[in-house]
């Protein structure tokens, strides 16, 4: 089979948000292709969900654009975008009590426009995107009835089985216990990796996200501060900078031996060089 | 076509085999319980007499055919409609609390027929041919308020669920004032006749085959057009951003949804009146039995809201020996339906212990 030709979103010096007098994101300039994997790190409020509706056309820019293989994003329409661009909001609700399987279906909308029903092909891609999420065992069970983390595996499983070729997720380890982080962030690095999905992951936790990606970039008060290879970008200086906490730096006990900064908590009993006298 | 055999499925889908099996069996239901409800009745009718009898004025067959038949296909059609709209609006707005009145379609409905009792117009006569005002009045009404309520909904730019839902509720608060005071203002007789259009009713004095069909044109024609949007009222379901996310243009759809069901609910109450309740309750039995999914969801609507009108009108009419006058089938809607709303929630355990939907 042949590669399918690579997919490619940028924005180029993108300014916009919610009112034109304040802008949230200022200048972005970003170039997201076929195999990238990029994390989009910061504090909180920073910017970086807005950038991220730039990114997929719910928020029209003031200045600049967002181009999807080199055309305007708006100009796309919209079941043809659904096809390559799959999204993972922060917070997801479904009014009903649709069951997992059917929420993971739901998946399938933009390459089933054609046809009201269901069929065998689609089963097939929606149990592995279950399977992917470790989700199938839920398939039966109501969206309601399964807790945050559940939830949001079903929704990346949704994403999942919409087949795209660029995946946007919103803060997709919250609420996920650790091995399901873990899990989560390998099967994104995999996806990018050997299936050339174009990644990118919003994250105001530093640590996974920078060993899955191939590409960091830190956005504090709606712009970009840094961006670059992870180990290059996310130094003790800079994290300590950005997030205005005391790091120290460690070094993993791994064959590669990767150094990282890792916070650290003050003790209640321990006073702060500056408050002595 | 999935085969069946030799694969265990982890969870049911939605195929076409499955969706037109189940519509079958309630096809069945509602056609017995149509045939059931046109050959009893309080006026005992004789069949062989109604069918081959030869007698003039034969009265099996003027009660059968004026009678019976009419209203019986007439309920089935409009208690179709309400359901169809109900599960709609639900998916719509995303509110399980949904009717098909809560968009100010039956305040804009009742304003238009009160208006046409209070002066006294509910028909006419043009050129010797008897024709029905309040129909139309009501339907006029219907539409106007839909226009109006979705006028104010998009003033604004984007076409919200709350802005539509708060509209429509003040919109409906403010016909009732008005229907209020027409009430006020009128004579009694007068009043009594709005009361009895704003509860509801299925006996009617004259119904034309001409009527009967148009109604039934708009029902088929409403609930296959929204049966087609099943995919998209699944979508909806997800809120703004998600449905955005898979490609569903929201605006546009909202926008069909709300034109179809405005036409499917003022073709049902410029007939019956409001009949209230059958709106709310079959789209939520259903959920509760069938799940979520509106592929399945519309169809099976139609189909038991109409056994379940057919039915409730059965029951009104039996009541006739007792209360003397036709208990309005607004109220045994209601009687029945609670009751097995209240039941189908308790069963269903995740229900009342999940959320609040």
């Amino acid at each position: 089979m042949r590669p399918a030709p690579p997919i490619i979103l940028e924005s180029l010096k993108v300014s916009g948000g919610y009112n034109a007098e304040s802008p949230v994101c200022h200048d972005i300039d970003l170039v997201c292709a076929s195999g990238d994997f990029i994390a989009v790190l910061g504090p909180n409020g920073g910017g970086k969900t807005t950038l991220l509706k730039l990114l997929i056309g719910h928020l029209t820019p003031f200045s600049g654009e967002v181009l999807l293989n080199r055309v305007r994003l708006q100009t796309w329409k919209k079941t043809e975008k659904a096809k390559i661009i799959a999204v993972v909001s922060q917070h997801s609700d479904i009014a009903f009590p649709f069951t997992i399987a059917e929420v993971v279906m739901l998946g399938r909308t933009p390459h089933r426009r054609r046809s009201l029903f269901d069929n065998a092909a689609d089963y097939d891609i929606v149990v592995s995107a279950m399977k992917e999420m470790d989700v199938l065992h839920l398939a039966n069970k109501t969206f309601h009835e399964c807790s945050g983390g559940e939830r949001k595996r079903a929704i990346i499983a949704r994403a999942l089985a919409q087949q795209p070729r660029i995946l946007l997720l919103d803060e997709p380890a919250a609420g996920l216990d650790l091995r399901h982080q873990v899990a989560l962030y390998e099967k994104l690095a995999t996806l990018s990796y050997t299936d050339r999905l174009a990644t990118i992951v919003i994250s105001h936790d530093p640590w996974l996200p920078t060993q899955a990606c191939s590409w960091a970039l830190l956005v504090k008060d709606g712009r970009i501060e840094a961006q670059g290879s992870p180990t290059r970008v996310l130094t003790k200086e800079r994290l300590e900078e950005l997030y205005g906490v005391t790091m120290f730096e460690a070094k993993a006990d791994t064959p590669s031996g990767a150094t990282i900064a890792v916070p650290l908590l003050r003790h209640p009993t321990e006073r702060h060089p500056t408050e002595r006298l | 076509m999935l085969s069946t055999t030799g694969h265990k499925f982890e969870f049911r889908l939605v195929t076409r085999m499955r969706v037109i099996g189940i519509c079958a069996v309630f096809l069945a239901a509602v056609v017995t319980a149509m045939v059931m409800a046109i050959l009893w009745g309080p006026t005992e009718i004789n069949l062989t007499q109604a069918l081959w009898g030869t007698t003039s004025p034969n009265f099996d067959r003027i009660v059968l055919v004026q009678e019976r038949i009419p209203r019986v296909v007439l309920a089935a059609s409009v208690g179709a409609s309400l359901s169809v709209v109900g599960t709609a609006f639900q998916a719509l707005m995303q509110n399980p609390l949904a009717d098909p009145f809560i968009l100010g379609t039956s305040g804009g409905a009742a304003l238009g027929a009160t208006i046409l009792l209070s002066m006294g117009l509910s028909s006419t006569v043009i050129a010797g041919v008897w024709i029905p005002l309040l129909p139309f009045g009501a339907f006029g009404g219907a539409v106007l308020s839909l226009l109006i309520v979705y006028g104010l909904s998009v003033g604004y730019g984007r076409l919200s669920a709350y802005r539509i839902l708060l509209i429509g509720v003040v919109f409906n608060f403010f016909a009732s004032a008005v229907i209020m005071f027409l009430k006020m203002a009128v004579q009694s007789t007068k009043a009594q006749e709005m009361l009895l259009w704003l509860m509801g009713s299925l006996s009617l004095d004259r119904i034309t085959w001409t009527e009967l069909g148009i109604s039934w044109g708009i029902t088929l024609f409403g609930t296959i057009f929204l049966f087609f949007c099943g995919r998209e009222l699944n979508v909806v379901s997800l809120g703004d951003e998600g449905a955005t996310n898979l490609g569903v243009d929201l605006e546009r759809i909202r926008r069909r949804i709300f034109v179809v069901s405005s036409i499917l609910v003022g073709a049902a109450v410029s007939i019956t009146g409001l009949l209230g309740f059958i709106g709310l309750i079959v789209p939520h039995a259903l959920r509760l039995v069938f799940g979520s999914d509106h592929r399945l969801l519309i169809p099976l609507s139609a189909l038991a809201g109409a056994g379940f009108l057919v039915i409730c009108d059965f029951l009104a009419r039996w009541m006739f020996p007792w209360l003397l006058t036709e208990a309005p089938v607004g109220l045994i809607t209601a009687f029945v339906g609670g009751p097995t709303f209240v039941w189908l929630l308790l069963r269903d355990k995740t229900l009342t212990r999940g959320s609040n939907a």
